[in-house]
């Protein structure tokens, strides 16, 4: 009496060096999880839609924004107290120096910036002094603008 | 899924935690107007310098006071810190505990004022110039 058995498993062929066998293998393993890697990438762009969401971007101002033609426009030995009240509006404040009005006008400007978890709000003054002689015409002008080189930041180290 | 895509799994997903706003750390910093150097202050001598070159050199002060010799100017800067850390973070976490009040956190701020002070005589020439004697932001 004679049995055949056959084998369940085709043997691997004798052309295939080991190496290879471990590499199919381990394909086999990976298959399955495939579907990972897209999600990786739909967690990416989560990191980039969440990224965005941790941003923010703000500015304000107080005062109004004074302006360099209206500036310009009062002249020294020329220009009245009347002229630069209706130019400008009344000042902000009013000094005296000996015996002189000296009008400020301010204005504030703010820029902040958050990014995740780094945040920065920098702030500068625009300061205009007009200064009168004793017959309320203008004497001197000064102007400085600082507002203008005012940057949206978010690093707070450094300068 | 191999390693490098484990990190990079991970590494998003604590980004958007941060993201969101559970951060558990945060610095910022204010500052008002920009700092003055010694070095851009160097040019004014007392009882030489007049007020007009002060006023070409460093613009507008951003005050004026009077006094009975005369006039000071001050220019301001202003240079504010803040680092707040929450150690009771990671607690929100754990299913019971994060129930109950976990924070724990630990502040510090310190603001710095850098004030250049400019004095002058009723002729307008400097009687003294001087940065305002305070300590540097920690933070």
């Amino acid at each position: 009496m004679t049995t055949s058995i056959t084998p369940k498993t085709p043997s691997p062929s004798p052309n295939l060096v080991p190496s290879t066998i471990g590499r199919r293998r381990l394909a086999s393993k990976r298959k399955p999880r495939r579907w990972l890697q897209p999600l990786v990438w739909l967690l990416c762009a989560g990191v980039a839609i969440d990224g965005a969401s941790g941003c923010a971007f703000s500015r304000g101002d107080l005062g109004a924004p004074i302006n360099d033609s209206d500036v310009a426009s009062i002249k020294k030995g020329r220009t009245t107290e009347a002229q630069v009240i209706a130019l400008l509006g009344a000042p902000d404040t009013i000094h005296e120096v000996n015996h002189q009005e000296v009008f400020h006008y301010y204005r504030y400007a703010l820029k902040h910036a958050t990014v995740l978890v780094f945040s920065r709000v920098n702030i500068a003054s625009d300061d205009l002094y007009v200064f009168f002689d004793r017959e309320g015409v203008v004497d001197q002008v000064v102007f400085g603008n600082q507002t203008n080189k005012l940057k949206f930041q978010f690093w707070p180290f450094g300068e | 899924m191999t390693l490098r895509w484990q990190w990079m799994a991970r590494l998003a997903l604590a980004t958007c935690l941060i993201a969101v706003g559970c951060a558990p750390v945060s610095w910022t910093r204010v500052t008002i107007n920009r700092p003055l150097k010694p070095q851009d202050v160097a040019f004014i001598a007392p009882g030489k310098t007049k007020w007009n070159d002060v006023i070409k050199r460093l613009g507008a002060p951003n005050q004026l006071i009077m006094t009975s010799s005369g006039i000071v100017a001050n220019y301001y800067y202003y240079d504010g810190r803040h680092f707040g850390t929450d150690f009771g973070w990671p607690l929100g976490f754990l299913g019971p505990v994060s129930l109950a009040p976990h924070s724990m956190i630990l502040r510090k701020a310190g603001v710095g004022v850098d004030t250049f002070e400019v004095g002058f005589d009723s002729a307008g020439t400097v009687e003294y110039d001087s940065f305002s004697h305070t300590a540097p932001p920690s933070s």
